[in-house]
């Protein structure tokens, strides 16, 4: 089995929430921007994520930038798997919401 | 889009980071940041972001650290093929010069893993010694003992659970419709057992087996039960006609069993028959090996040994007469073992040449991309991931010669295994293992680095300058690193041109060497003529002399004779004997001399010289006067001043007639080995002294010498039908044979000394060629002037001279470093022989000479116009 950090298992589930981009991600998690950063890096390396491009029309209607959205690969809901075996609770862990949810 | 503008420490701290993001990925990296943080901005106020943007830092280390990952390997990889095959002139040479160099090192580490490496086939190995026989008094070692002695020791030794001896012979097989020559051990009843090796069916021998007057019993070998037998396993227990006495076979041996002693397949084992009440303690011929003691090191089982030797040595009169313990490894491999690690050196050498010759062809070419890497540069790419790329472009280069070396060292191995298994008894499988695929990986590995490395680096350096300089010129950085391979090719290459020079030297000199007897249209044979055939004695004798006859009436032969052992025929004897005049000394006490028993006609037919008195003739029949001729070497040594025609001898342990009379003196023979000084040796006529069955025919031909068999197979249809002829070959092909491993290295050293130096000679070529295409407006200027031609060629000529000689000129002053190694194959040579150095330097300085011709003609083909114009 792959090591996972907590700080992993924690991005996971909160990707794995709807959480899709990184300050959404830091704010639903609480974690600071180095921890989730380099583990987003590492996930999607890994083939545990995916990531694209928002849809530039959405980001303009918006009044913001485009956003890099990342979603779980299939691999990465066997790894969320693995992750809530080892950390139980995980799935109660997250402290806040959804930060473009109204 | 709009790009939002970040509070002030933010933006610095994003900026900073992304410097830390490789190019390829900084545009998109910064482009995700910046929508994160404008987006917490909106969310959250300017501190927390500020404090978000702290976060880049370590992600862009992060992706600097990690940049390297499995999908970009693949990446360079394919554009490593990619570059490749738009050069398919170099993809080859490389490949092929890759392909030699490694599968010759691959094939050579399979050999030397098959035989240096390789366990001995025998359970706990480590433990199993070889007892060597030595004479002080003689300055003679690792010869044979004598059974008698074995026993003794086995008794008394304490640092050994066994002991077993082996000697060889060959019986006939009456069974079946045609007799058959079986090889066969004679052995200790307990040799399997030493070994650790246990039967395939039935059982091996008992100690009382060992006994002369014991029923004899018989082991098979696999193959002999299958292929005579049919594999029938009610074989064992059935009785089988073995020369001419029934014999019960009690089983057989596992068909993978090699014995330690004898490079030849054995068919058959017997055990050794003790005549208890007739010792003898004379002949020295048994071969032996032990079993050591558990917790009993070599050195202490040497100490208890040497001690029983001396009180055998007291006892029978053998004084100087000792035993030697070796690991048995170390024996059965004995003297593969230095030729095995030369021709590893030297195909290093040549691997090492290729590599060398590579990095002269990437130099080459890094010129010509030179403008690729600046764009690369310049596109973003770091300067470690081009290196890497460049690296990879080399590596896959290797790693596919090496596949290729993997495949050509497959197809050498089946040589190689037919030479060691004619060399080495236990004849271990060569064949590649995972030892084997590791070595080829690690020597592919380790060669795309060396030769990819030096101008991999000196490719940036040069886009670097380039780029610096706006595409200048700066190919001449490269130059003394490209010299300095060439000069490293060039002595390389005579180092191993001088080895494989001494080698042949060698050769010649000992096919030159003075063997006694004129090997040219010889054509030699064995036969046995046993009990069955011949009951009497008298009877076999009368065969052999009616056999002779036959033969000189029916072929073309000018002389025909026979002999028990052949010069180059096996093993020493040295039988004990005894001179008229002697003090009367103890049984076993005295000098040893090589038993020949001979027929009137073996001296002409082998051109043997008579140096005083006469032949044997018809007058030495049975019942005629006892006589001997000696050798040159037994006459000086043991008659010394007196003349030796009417002097008694008489063989010391087996001899109950008389003295027998010497009444000539001939040449010696080199009989052990072409290199080894002949031995003391006593020729007997077969009629007086017809103890031996199994005799060697020699037949004079003159031409083509093996082409007469045919008419000796006819002759013995009629005089003898029903026995069998085996072991023929000419002369010529026996003493080819004993200097089988000589002329196998002389032929691998020189094969590789050939392919070193042509290599050295492309190499040559290409700086040279380069050079000119580099000055060929220089070139173009100097016959603008009015340089003329033998000038322009001098001028490309002296600087591929230059290098030949300081190659030269390292490779002799290397060549002192490693001369040591070689010493133990020459032969009347020395390794510093000023000729050889002389004459393999002229070759390179020819080969050389010939690879910078072209160049040099080709700078003459400069036109002055184009030139300028360019």
């Amino acid at each position: 089995m792959a090591r996972i950090t907590y700080a992993t298992a924690v991005v996971l589930e909160a990707i794995a929430d709807g959480r899709r981009y990184g300050f959404d991600i830091m704010e639903a998690t609480g974690l600071p921007s180095g921890t989730i950063y380099p583990a987003l890096r590492r996930l999607e390396r890994d083939g545990r994520l995916e990531s694209a491009w928002e849809d530039e029309a959405e980001a303009t209607a918006d009044q913001r930038p485009a956003r890099r959205y990342y979603t779980l690969a299939d691999a990465g809901h066997e790894l969320l798997a693995e992750a809530r075996a080892r950390y139980h609770g995980l799935a109660r862990s997250l402290p806040g919401e959804a930060a473009d949810k109204p | 889009m709009t790009r939002p503008a970040l509070p002030f420490p933010a933006n610095a701290i994003l900026a900073l980071a992304s410097r830390f993001v490789p190019r390829s990925r900084r545009a998109e990296w910064l482009r995700e940041w910046r929508a994160e943080l404008s987006w917490a901005r909106r969310r959250t106020g300017r501190a927390s972001t500020v404090g978000a943007s702290l976060g880049s830092l370590p992600d862009a280390f992060w992706i600097r650290t990690h940049e390297w990952s499995p999908e970009m390997l693949l990446q360079d990889v394919r554009f490593a093929l990619r570059t490749h095959r738009r050069r398919p002139g170099f993809l080859i040479a490389a490949l092929a010069t890759l392909a030699l160099g490694i599968g010759a090192t691959t094939a050579l580490f399979s050999v030397v893993n098959g035989v240096l490496l390789a366990p001995l086939p025998y359970p706990e190995p480590d433990r199993l010694v070889r007892l060597y026989g030595f004479n002080e008094a003689r300055g003679t070692s690792r010869i044979n003992l004598n059974p008698m002695d074995l026993v003794d020791v086995r008794d008394a030794a304490e640092s050994l659970v066994g002991l077993a001896w082996a000697t060889s012979d060959s019986v006939t097989l009456t069974a079946g419709d045609e007799p058959l020559r079986l090889q066969t051990d004679f052995v200790a009843a307990d040799y399997f057992g030493v070994l650790g090796v246990k039967p395939l069916l039935g059982r091996f021998f008992l100690e009382e087996e060992n006994d002369s007057e014991a029923p004899r019993v018989v082991v098979l070998s696999e193959a002999l039960w299958r292929d005579r037998l049919g594999a029938d396993p009610a074989a064992v227990g059935r009785t089988i006609d073995l020369s001419g006495r029934p014999h019960v076979v009690i089983g057989v041996v596992p068909g993978d069993f090699a014995g330690p002693f004898f490079a030849q397949q054995t068919d058959l084992w017997m055990t050794w028959p003790f005549d208890a009440a007739n010792p003898n303690r004379g002949g020295h011929f048994m071969r032996a090996i032990a079993r050591l003691a558990p917790e009993v090191g070599i050195d202490a089982a040497q100490e208890e040994i040497d001690a029983i030797a001396a009180r055998i040595g007291e006892l029978y009169g053998k004084p100087g007469r000792g035993i030697e313990v070796v690991p048995l490894a170390e024996a059965v491999v004995g003297e593969t073992r230095p030729v095995l690690l030369i021709l590893l050196s030297a195909v290093a050498f040549v691997l090492a040449i290729v590599c060398a010759n590579l990095a002269g062809l990437l130099l080459t070419r890094a010129a010509g991309r030179r403008r690729e890497i600046a764009v690369r540069t310049a596109l973003g790419a770091s300067r470690a991931r081009i290196l890497r790329q460049l690296l990879v472009e080399s590596l896959t280069l290797s790693a596919a010669g090496g596949a290729l070396g993997l495949a050509a060292a497959a197809l050498f191995t089946g040589w190689a295994q037919q030479w060691v298994a004619g060399a080495i008894a236990t004849a271990p499988r060569v064949a590649p293992d995972w030892r084997v695929g590791a070595f080829a990986l690690a020597v592919s590995l380790a060669s795309g680095l060396l030769f990819g490395l030096a101008p991999a680096i000196q490719t940036l350096r040069g886009a670097a300058g380039s780029a610096r300089s706006g595409g200048g010129a700066s190919s001449r950085e490269a130059t003394p690193l490209r010299a300095a391979l060439v000069v490293a090719q060039v002595a390389l290459s005579l180092v191993l041109l001088i080895g494989a020079g001494l080698l042949l030297r060698s050769f010649v000199t000992l096919m030159a060497e003075e063997t006694g007897y004129d090997p040219a249209g010889l054509l030699t044979l064995r036969l046995s003529a046993t009990e069955s055939d011949y009951a009497e004695l008298a009877g076999m004798v009368d065969f052999y002399d009616r056999l002779e006859e036959r033969i000189l009436a029916q072929s073309g032969a000018s002389a025909v004779g026979r002999v028990n052992r052949l010069p180059l025929g096996g093993s020493r004897s040295c039988d004990w004997f005894h001179m008229e005049g002697w003090e009367p000394v103890s049984p076993g006490e005295g000098e040893c001399a090589e038993e020949r028993v001979v027929s009137a006609g073996y001296f002409e037919t082998m051109g043997i010289r008579l140096l005083a008195g006469r032949w044997f003739d018809e007058r030495d029949t049975a019942d005629g006067e006892q006589v001997v001729v000696v050798s040159e070497t037994m006459a000086a040594r043991y008659i010394g001043d007196r003349d030796p025609i009417g002097a008694g001898f008489k063989w010391g342990g087996h001899d109950d007639a008389p003295y027998r009379r010497v009444i000539g003196v001939v040449e010696d023979v080199k009989h052990a080995s072409l290199d080894a000084p002949p031995l003391p040796e006593v020729y007997m006529p077969h009629p007086q002294y017809p103890f031996y069955r199994t005799m060697f025919v020699a037949v004079r031909v003159g031409g083509d010498a093996g082409a007469a068999i045919g008419d000796v197979r006819r002759a013995l249809a009629e005089v003898g039908p029903g026995i069998p002829v085996f072991d023929v070959a000419t002369m010529q092909e026996r003493m080819g044979d004993s200097i089988l491993g000589r002329r196998i290295a002389m032929v691998a050293l020189g094969s590789f000394a050939m392919i070193a130096v042509l290599l050295a000679g492309i190499g040559l070529y290409g700086v040279l060629a380069y050079t000119v295409a580099q000055r060929s407006r220089e070139i173009g200027i100097r016959m603008a002037l009015g340089a003329r031609a033998q000038e322009v060629t001098g001028l490309v000529l002296q600087r591929g001279l230059v290098l030949t000689v300081v190659g030269i000129a390292a490779g002799t002053g290397g060549w002192f470093f490693v001369a040591g190694l070689i010493r133990s194959l020459l032969y009347g040579v020395e390794p510093t022989d000023p000729a050889t150095l002389g004459a393999t330097a002229a070759v390179v300085a020819a080969v050389a000479t010939a690879a910078c011709w072209l160049p040099a003609v080709r700078a003459t083909r400069v036109d002055p116009a184009v030139a300028l114009r360019e």
